[in-house]
């Protein structure tokens, strides 16, 4: 007989609310036992193989050349860390598929509580906003992409084709969508910022002034991308293919229990072109391209080192309910300044436009936050892909498979999120970047008679517009 | 039974549903893993039979 049923009986409002908040914690509680079972299991796994080898290895007593031999002959290490990988795949899986339900079950239930929401919002911070909603849909990015795309090819400033771009770029055909998948590396960062930067309509633009594909199959980038003075960093095809782990089987810190099990570190799964941008990256920070040494790190500072002065740096820290009980009873200085920070980010999220801003945001680090985003990857960067201000909804793709965009409301984001970093785009800086080439400027002073320092001044007339002639006719 | 009970147990079947293939999988995976052990376990001890033979002079399998 269980406890609950020896119990003196309860009220009836009593009983209705505990079987309410039991129903309601009922799929998150459910979810993440499982992920528990599933995390216990796949540890049971890696170290109960990795004991039973060091068990045997003790019994059999051999030379450590002989054990390397053996090793050797039948791959184990190889194979166990494909066996590893493919366990932190399928819980990656799980999660993300739990993850979907959870929400779906939120989306639902939020839809039907629009109504409440509206009256807050009325009464609230909604309040402070004068600036009217701009509805940025995909049509009208789509112009903005072909119109700057049109601009340069009519300057001659590209350097890749726009077939090159499709081949390299975009993971479908008819379609600039780019699909990222992060692998065993922890860069989430650096790829959650380049699947943000490929949603803007300056993306294409960009790609194809700054990086070109040589005929022996590297690549040059110029980083910052689209800018004069940019260094162009080379990659060659070597750099873009998976490499040996220098820390496998080495135990980093000395608080980590399981070695670096990561025989191979490999690249973002992507197009070739955003592998490249990666592989830029790091190269530019690092030197090379050492995989191992770009884990962790930050969004916006990949996207700074992508765009330069073309960018501008933004950053908007997330104050949850939690925090905000907690400031509460701090000084009003204080309370002012995360007020402030709040209807800043507030902002940020209601005039969200994908013409100008490129954003990541950043999960929360700790585990104590409400049990359902407990799937939730923590620590982890996500790509903002865009944000309805009307439904008070934000779309989001976690670089383990930007394919699959998952959908936040503005309270399950704050919750769940610790700041958004990013960048918005300076569209004077980028039409500045897109001046004409010094043969079109020659050409447009001979046509205007304006003096120039240039020869073709002096020679007559005839040859003068010949020249113009030739000119423009080769370039536009 | 009403609407919200319906919509968290289908929810609570579904995710059992892909918890069960979950566990299915990782299943075939230790086994994988077991296999692998014990194949690397018989090589090790050929060896070092092959080993023991040599030192004490024995000829043939």
């Amino acid at each position: 007989m269980s406890l609950e049923s020896v119990r003196p009986s309860e009220s009836a409002g009593e009983k209705d609310l505990s079987l309410e908040r039991r129903e309601e914690e009922d799929a998150p509680e459910f979810a993440t036992e499982k992920i528990q079972d599933a995390e216990k299991k796949i540890d049971e796994l890696i170290v109960g193989g990795q004991m039973q080898i060091d068990s045997i290895e003790r019994s059999v007593n051999l030379p450590a050349e002989d054990l390397a031999t053996v090793r050797e002959e039948i791959g184990l290490l190889g194979r166990l860390e494909t066996i590893g990988d493919k366990t932190s795949e399928l819980l990656n899986g799980l999660k993300e598929k739990f993850l979907g339900l959870l929400l779906k079950k939120d989306n639902r239930e939020a839809s039907t509580k629009t109504g409440d929401t509206k009256q807050l919002n009325r009464g609230g911070v909604m309040e402070s906003f004068t600036r009217e909603k701009r509805e940025i849909g995909n049509p009208v990015i789509e112009e903005a992409r072909e119109r700057w795309n049109q601009l340069m090819e009519s300057r001659g400033l590209f350097q890749m084709s726009k077939v090159d771009f499709g081949t390299y770029f975009s993971s479908h055909e008819f379609d600039i969508r780019t699909d990222l998948k992060q692998q065993n590396i922890g860069d989430c960062y650096l790829v959650a910022a380049i699947h943000a930067m490929s949603q803007s309509p300056q993306f294409e633009m960009m790609v194809r002034d700054s990086m070109k594909k040589l005929s022996d199959g590297s690549w040059e980038v110029k980083m910052p991308l689209l800018n004069k003075d940019g260094k162009v960093v080379t990659i060659i095809p070597e750099e873009i293919l998976p490499q040996q782990n220098k820390q496998f089987l080495r135990r980093g810190k000395a608080a980590e229990v399981m070695p670096d099990l990561r025989r191979k570190l490999a690249p973002v799964k992507a197009k070739e072109g955003l592998q490249v941008l990666e592989a830029a990256f790091i190269k530019q920070k690092f030197g090379s391209v050492d995989r191992l040494a770009a884990e962790g790190g930050y969004g916006e500072e990949a996207l700074m080192a992508f765009g330069g002065d073309n960018f501008k740096e933004v950053h908007h820290p997330i104050f949850s309910e939690k925090h905000l009980k907690m400031v509460a009873s701090a000084p009003e200085k204080t309370q002012a300044k995360v007020n402030e920070k709040k209807v800043e980010l507030e902002n940020f999220l209601r005039n969200f436009n994908p013409n100008v801003d490129i954003a990541t945001a950043n999960s929360n680090q700790k585990v104590s936050f409400t049990k359902k985003f407990k799937l939730f990857v923590p620590g982890h960067a996500y790509s903002i892909l865009g944000v309805d201000s009307a439904k008070e909804v934000i779309t989001l793709a976690n670089p383990w498979n930007t394919s699959r965009p998952i959908k936040f409301t503005f309270g399950q984001f704050m919750e769940a999120f610790d700041d958004v970093t990013g960048v918005r785009i300076d569209n004077a800086k980028l039409l500045e970047k897109a001046e004409a080439p010094k043969k079109i400027q020659l050409c447009v002073a001979l046509l205007l008679g304006r003096k120039t320092d240039c020869f073709i001044w002096s020679l007559p007339k005839f040859w003068k517009g010949a020249i113009v002639w030739i000119v423009l006719k080769r370039t536009l | 039974m009403n609407s919200k009970e319906t919509n968290s147990e289908d929810i609570i079947a579904e995710m059992e549903n892909e918890a069960k293939v979950f566990f299915d999988r990782l299943e075939l995976l230790r086994l994988e893993q077991s296999e692998l052990i014990k194949k690397y376990r018989e090589k090790l001890e050929q060896r070092k039979l092959s080993q023991m033979k040599d030192e004490l002079g024995i000829k043939g399998k």
